[in-house]
This record gives structure tokens, sequence and C-alpha cells, in this order.
């Protein structure tokens, strides 16, 4: 146990060390060696980020940013899983929509984006759209794999314990298909987040997509830093909190990883 | 108890390939708190036998009945232990052998009684909480036995549920579960191609010949309960006994 949390804390020291070496080295290359447009240095990246939260646009955008992703993604979730299960549970359905599914899943799906903007305008409802579309197919593709390969042993086992067809499908095909709703999701997330980004880059009205696209034009490259931080952080954040949800949803698979 | 009458199976060929039986006039009967076993080569039926008396699959010809009334369909008069212990890895131990007892629709406090008692029953208290992959081989098969006891079958039925065992564990876990059983007086229907396990454990051993799958002898063993291992395998009895099993099926294996 203490020898655990020893090498824990060994990975730790090891690991702050070398976050410093990295950041005073980028420090120093950008003040003394390339110009600070192309290359802003932390501090000044630092600097950044305070100015813009103090004077409210990053939350303003971060809100934008998240809520766009909150709706579009969520709704990415709810509606893949539901048709991946019904693919998954009824062959016919599959082989009605399998080569659309898997066309879209294929295919670069930005592409889709100004045909996107002509239905929607560019509007809110265009990137929730947008986010709802890149994200939606691994979500469905998995949950489908899941449910559709669940072992016949246990089948077999829940049809001797007497479980109808039903009970097969609440009791057995649910559970054991989780770990491919999750990895459906983790998938679907980092879609999510290039759609999000993307449609905020063409519609260019609200977003840490348009602070990307602003400060880029304008040469301002310290707070051009600022929103794709903010992005990688965001999307730390919600991996982790994927990770979080199998853990919780999942405490079985623990060990076998 | 278990009547079986005439069982046929024919699987249905597909593609032009021939149709395939796989079990002939197979008939037998099971007396209330029997143990029969059911030895035979692999490929033999065995499995396909005692699925068709649990109802999971239905026969070309004959009829099943358990307790005078014929089995369509599984239902919790006769419950099943598997070779690779099938237990459902996202369900706790106590969960698991709740499992049937839930489907079967008998009370939350009943069926709370019911796993705590067949927890304890398999010498696995202190486990409850835990997932199957916390678990190893002996221990869950002991929970798949928990499983299936608990639903209080008429008959029970158990498709080579050592087979997937190391050697020591096997021995260990054959000499608990027949304490467990001689206490639980169960019908039971045992598959094994192990002659040691059909000997040490059964009133009557049917041994099936194959291609198609038939009984091809009834033998009696008339040694006391309750048996020792040990003093089972070196009685004069059980060296007869396991030479004429051998020859049977050594004789069917060689035929084409």
């Amino acid at each position: 146990m203490s020898r655990e949390s020893d090498a824990r804390r060994k990975t730790r020291i090891v690991q702050t060390i070398s976050h410093v070496c990295v950041l005073v080295t980028w420090e120093l290359v950008s003040r003394f060696v390339v110009p600070p447009q192309f290359l802003p240095p932390p501090s000044a990246v630092a600097r950044a980020f305070w100015t813009t939260t103090v004077s409210g646009e990053l939350p303003r955008q971060l809100w934008q940013t998240g809520s766009v992703l909150t709706l579009g993604f969520g709704a990415a979730i709810v509606s893949g899983m539901v048709v991946g299960i019904l693919m998954g549970m009824f062959t016919t359905l599959r082989r009605v929509l399998d080569p659309y599914v898997s066309a879209f899943n294929a295919m670069p799906t930005v592409a889709l984006v100004p045909l996107v903007i002509i239905w929607l305008g560019l509007g809110f409802e265009a990137k929730v759209f947008l986010t709802w579309l890149v994200a939606v197919f691994p979500v469905i593709i998995n949950a489908q794999i899941g449910v559709a390969n669940v072992s016949p042993a246990f089948i077999e086992t829940a049809r001797a314990f007497g479980c109808n067809q039903w009970q097969i499908f609440r009791r057995v095909i649910l559970h054991a298909a989780v770990p491919f709703f999750i990895a459906g999701i983790r998938v679907g997330l980092g879609r999510a987040l290039v759609g999000v980004v993307v449609a905020e880059m063409f519609t260019a009205l609200a977003g840490l997509g348009y602070m990307v696209v602003f400060y880029g034009n304008t040469f301002r490259t310290a707070e051009l830093f600022v929103p794709i931080v903010v992005l990688a952080v965001l999307s730390i954040a919600i991996t982790n909190l994927i990770y979080r949800l199998e853990r919780w949803m999942a405490p079985w698979r623990r060990v076998e990883e | 108890m278990l009547q079986v009458q005439d069982i046929g199976k024919v699987f249905a060929g597909e593609r032009g390939r021939h149709d395939l039986e796989v079990l002939r006039d197979v008939r037998f009967d099971v007396r209330a708190g029997e143990f029969v076993s059911i030895i035979g080569p692999s490929g033999c039926g065995k499995t396909t036998l005692l699925r068709i008396l649990h109802g999971l699959e239905p026969a070309t010809r004959g009829t099943v009945a358990v307790a005078g009334r014929v089995v369509e369909k599984p239902s919790p008069s006769s419950a099943m232990v598997f070779q690779q212990f099938n237990l459902f890895p996202w369900l706790t131990v106590a969960q698991n052998i709740a499992f049937g007892l839930e489907v079967a629709g008998i009370k939350p406090a009943e069926t709370r009684d019911r796993v705590s008692r067949f927890v304890h029953l398999v010498g696995l208290d202190g486990f409850a909480e835990h997932y199957p992959h916390e678990l190893s081989g002996g221990m869950q098969q002991r929970v798949g036995i928990a499983r299936a006891l608990a639903l209080d079958p008429e008959v029970l039925l158990l498709d080579e549920p050592f087979g997937a065992l190391d050697a020591i564990t096997r021995e260990q876990l054959q000499r608990e579960i027949s304490e467990i059983l001689a206490r639980a007086t169960k019908t039971v229907v045992f598959i094994t191609h192990n002659m040691d396990e059909a000997i040490f454990f059964s009133d009557r051993i049917l041994v099936m010949g194959s291609r198609p799958g038939r009984i091809l002898e009834e033998v009696r063993v008339e040694m006391p309960r309750p048996r020792e291992a040990d003093a089972v395998r070196a009685s004069r009895q059980y060296a007869a006994m396991r030479e004429h099993l051998w020859s049977l099926l050594s004789q069917k294996a060689d035929a084409p």
C-alpha cells in the first residue's frame, strides 16, 4: 500500500519537474529565439487569460461553446444510443440503416457545414446540429456492436433462468454492452469538440472557435492561445468525467484492464 | 420425478448439407432424490440432451416431464449449472444468486433471505459483494451452484460442472458438493466425461454412444453413502466398474 503511494508520489514529482522545465524552456525560447507573434511566452498567455477573463469575454464565449457542446453532444449520446441499440436488436433495421450510418461515419462531415448553414443559418441551432452530426455516428456504431455481440453464453444463461426477450434485453444485453456504450461516447466526444470549434469558426459569431478565428486573424497570438488552452483543458476534463462514469456504471471492469 | 420419453433430435441441414441426427430414442426415468450421471464421449449429444431436459432446446421427437408436467420452456422446476460457470460479470455474487429468483418473481425479502442462506451454504461468507472476476474458478462455480440451488428446483442439471477446474480445486469442490447434495437430497442429472466423477456421485450411470447419441447401457452404482473419494477409489467394485465403463466408452469411440 505505502509502496504504491510512494510510486505515485514519485510520478507526481517527476511530472511536476518536467512541466516546469517545459514552461521555462518555452518562455526562454519565445523571449530570445522566435518572435512572440509566432509563439507567445507562457507569461503573456497567462496575462491574456487574465485580461480576457476580467473583461468577461472568456466566460461568455466559454458559456456559448459549453451550451452548444452540451446540447449537441447530449443529443448525440441520447439519439445515438437509441438508434444503435435498436439496430443491434433488430437485424432488419440494421440491414436498412447500416449503409447510411457507415457512409456518414466515414465521410468528413465538416464538408456539410455550408449546407447546414443554408438550412439553419449561422445561429445557435446550426452549431448544435453540426455538433450532433459529427458526434452521433460513433455512438450509434459502438452501441450497435455492443448490443449485437453480447456473448451467447450470457443469453443462454438468462434463458435458462427463465428470462423472456424483454428481460434478456433489460437484465443482460444493456449491462453487457456498457463498455461499448462508453467507448462510443468517448470517440463521439473527440468528434463533438472538433465539431463545435469548426462550427464556430464558420459561423463566426460567438464561442471559443470565434476567439480562435478573431485573434488568429488579428495576429494576437497570446490571446489566441487562451481558447486553445481552454479547449484542451475542457477536453481533458470531460474525458476524465467519462472515465468516472465508466467506473460508476461498470465497476466490474476495473480489474480486467 | 423426471421422465424422458423417446427423445430424438435432428438438426436440419442447411445449404445442401445432410440433416444431422444428434439423439435417437433416449428414454429414462429419474426417481426423486436420485443422482444419475450421463457419461459419453465428446460430441455424443450429452449437452444437447441436457438442454432439451431443461427446455432450452425443443426435441424433434418425444417428451420430457418434470414431476408430471411436460417441459416446454425453462422453468424454476429445474435449474442448470454450466461448465464455464456463466456468471454475469456485472453482478456481484449476491446479485448473481438473486438473478433467477428475481426473474421467477420471488419477493425481495424472501430473495434476500435465500441469497444469504446459499452464500453461506457454498462457503462464500464475506464474498457476497465481490464481483466474479475477483474470485477463483472454484469459487465462481460455487456461485453457479448456489444460483441453481437457490431456486429450490425439483431437478438439478449439471453440465460438466467441474470440467473447467484444475485437479485440486476439482477434488475439493466435488467433496463439498457431495456433502451439500447429501443434505439437500435433490434429484440430479449430471453430465460428465469423467468416469471417476460419475462413479463417485451416482446412483446410476447412463452410458451414451455417439452418432446418433443414444443410451448404450445403464450401470448401477451400489456403493453405500456417504462416499469417501479415497475409499471409493480403493474398493474392488470401483476397479471393476471403471473397467466396464471404459470398455463401453472406448469401443464406441473406435466405431466409424
